[in-house]
């Protein structure tokens, strides 16, 4: 019986889908912002908080994971060695969470009208200011998105996690959970009929984000059996070990296959016959699906990261190689 | 840099008496139930009945490429210039646990003050550049286990079958024989 790793909690899953989620949902309201200038606010300001919002909970969850998180607020102090990708990964966090907040300020009526008070030029400068934020934070969002993978990926002594395939795969489905979440909200929030072209291009997005995301699954678990032993038995505790069901089940069938139907019905019925409440119904049920299916994707992965030397005791196998010789 | 210090363990006298965990305990005021610097590994080989049990004490290796040192975001990890012995700054450690996820032979443990793990008894006073040996070398009663510089470590068991282990990314600073 191979044990889960242990060593890092849950908590830093729920940083690695939340993060993942506010960096694909910036992508998204950010391009709508760019490309469509003055359309959609309700979706736009929604979706920008959402992505404040996501990141404040993702970067709490892996602050709370430290022994000492009081110290490690205390950035320019704590995150100092440049080699480690964990300091550029907490500044690029830190820029990118102010970049977010500006980018949400900006897209709320309320805080422009209060700072229009004091600032007389804002209103009219407002759009472009929120094109320009809009473009820096694209692509720090990036980042954001790929960093996720990048902080599992860069620890070379868990074989399941040290693939430049995570940083993929972990940002194929931060870009699939963000635009989930975006067009959740725009089911409840969005009332304009210019918003229909754009819904259906982003279901045509979703089974292409959904079709990659299984590719590169496919391409990181065979990559996995074939690399040897270590990493064939980490990557068993997803397919055939302790966390299988949750792998076929929330991670393939209801984080893959569920919203990958939803999406392919939904064009479907828009294009055969007008039933709204279907239409509505269908993005929020498939982009809940791929939520749960992103986050249990994180869990998964955590969770199975076992150290080399537990999988194989390197320095043991080493001796025993000599003790042969005795 | 200077010599670089490290440990070996000749597997042929151990009796896995655990003298030098104990040691290891004692000198460094180390909590009972908390962590382990030192451990002695017990290896089966063999299929009955002719089987064979080997012992090796084991701790952190002082690799002269760490890589604990390498990710730790905090800096907290340095080797010394003048002995190559990888020390720990609990001070500046924010306990994040990433070098755990790089050591090779997962070493790096944690309790609240920071990670912790073997600096060659630094941290207790023994004055390595005096001649003086880590406890656990000091106490062991068998003389299976020996510190110095690298090179007269394996002068020493040169007409044994001692050898490094291996690990190409991070070089540690450990024979076993």
């Amino acid at each position: 019986m191979v044990e889960l790793q242990d060593t890092w909690s849950w908590l830093p899953a729920i940083y690695l889908f939340f993060g993942g989620l506010s960096a694909g949902s910036f992508l998204t309201v950010a391009l709508v912002k760019v490309l469509r200038p003055g359309k959609f606010p309700k979706t736009i300001m929604g979706g920008m908080w959402i992505t404040v919002g996501a990141l404040a909970i993702g970067l709490l969850s892996l602050i709370s994971e430290v022994e000492k998180p009081f110290q490690a607020m205390l950035m320019p102090v704590s995150f100092v060695n440049p080699t480690s990708w964990m300091t550029i990964g907490a500044w690029l966090l830190l820029v990118s969470f102010i970049v977010f907040l500006l980018n949400a300020l900006c897209a709320t009526d309320g805080v422009v009208a209060w700072l229009g008070k004091s600032w007389k030029a804002l209103p009219e400068k407002r759009d472009r200011i929120g094109r320009v934020l809009a473009m820096i934070g694209m692509p720090l969002a990036l980042c954001v998105a790929v960093y996720t993978g990048i902080l599992l990926g860069a620890a070379p002594a868990i074989p399941l996690w040290n693939t430049w395939l995570l940083p993929v795969l972990f940002t194929i489905s931060a870009l699939d959970t963000g635009l989930a979440a975006v067009l959740m909200l725009a089911a409840f929030v969005e009332r304009d009929a210019e918003f229909e072209p754009i819904r259906s291009l982003a279901e045509k997005v979703v089974i292409g984000l959904v079709v990659l995301e299984g590719i590169t699954l496919v391409a990181f678990i065979a990559s996995m059996q074939a690399a040897g032993t270590n990493q064939a038995v980490s990557v068993g505790i997803l397919t055939e070990g302790a966390l299988s069901v949750q792998f076929w089940v929330l991670v393939v069938v209801v984080g893959l296959l569920a919203p990958l139907a939803a999406a392919v019905a939904q064009l479907v019925i828009a294009r055969t016959r007008k039933d709204e409440q279907v239409l509505a119904a269908l993005p929020v049920a498939g982009g809940a699906c791929a939520l749960v299916g992103g986050f249990t994707l994180r869990f998964v992965v955590l969770a199975a990261g076992i150290h080399a030397a537990l999988v194989s005791p390197v320095a043991l196998e080493a001796v025993q190689g000599i003790s042969t010789f005795l | 840099m200077g010599k670089q210090y490290g440990f070996y363990a000749d597997t042929s006298r151990c009796i896995k008496c655990w003298a030098c965990e104990v040691a290891c305990k004692q000198w460094n005021d180390i909590k009972a139930g908390t962590v382990s610097r030192r451990k002695v590994h017990e290896i089966d080989s063999g299929t009955f009945p002719d089987t064979h049990r080997t012992f090796v004490s084991m701790s952190c290796m002082h690799c002269e490429k760490p890589a604990c040192e390498k990710v730790c975001p905090a800096g907290a990890i340095s080797k010394r210039e003048q002995d190559g012995i990888v020390t720990v700054d609990k001070d500046k450690c924010i306990g994040c646990h990433y070098c755990f996820f790089a050591c090779p032979f997962g070493v790096p443990e944690y309790t609240e003050a920071g990670m912790d793990k073997c600096d060659a008894c630094l941290g207790n006073g023994v004055k390595i550049d005096e001649g003086e040996k880590p406890h656990c070398v000091a106490t062991c009663p068998t003389k299976a286990l020996h510190f110095g510089p690298m090179d007269e470590l394996r002068e020493m068991q040169a007409q044994k079958t001692a050898k490094n282990v291996v690990s190409d990314s991070t070089k540690p600073s450990f024979i076993a024989s």
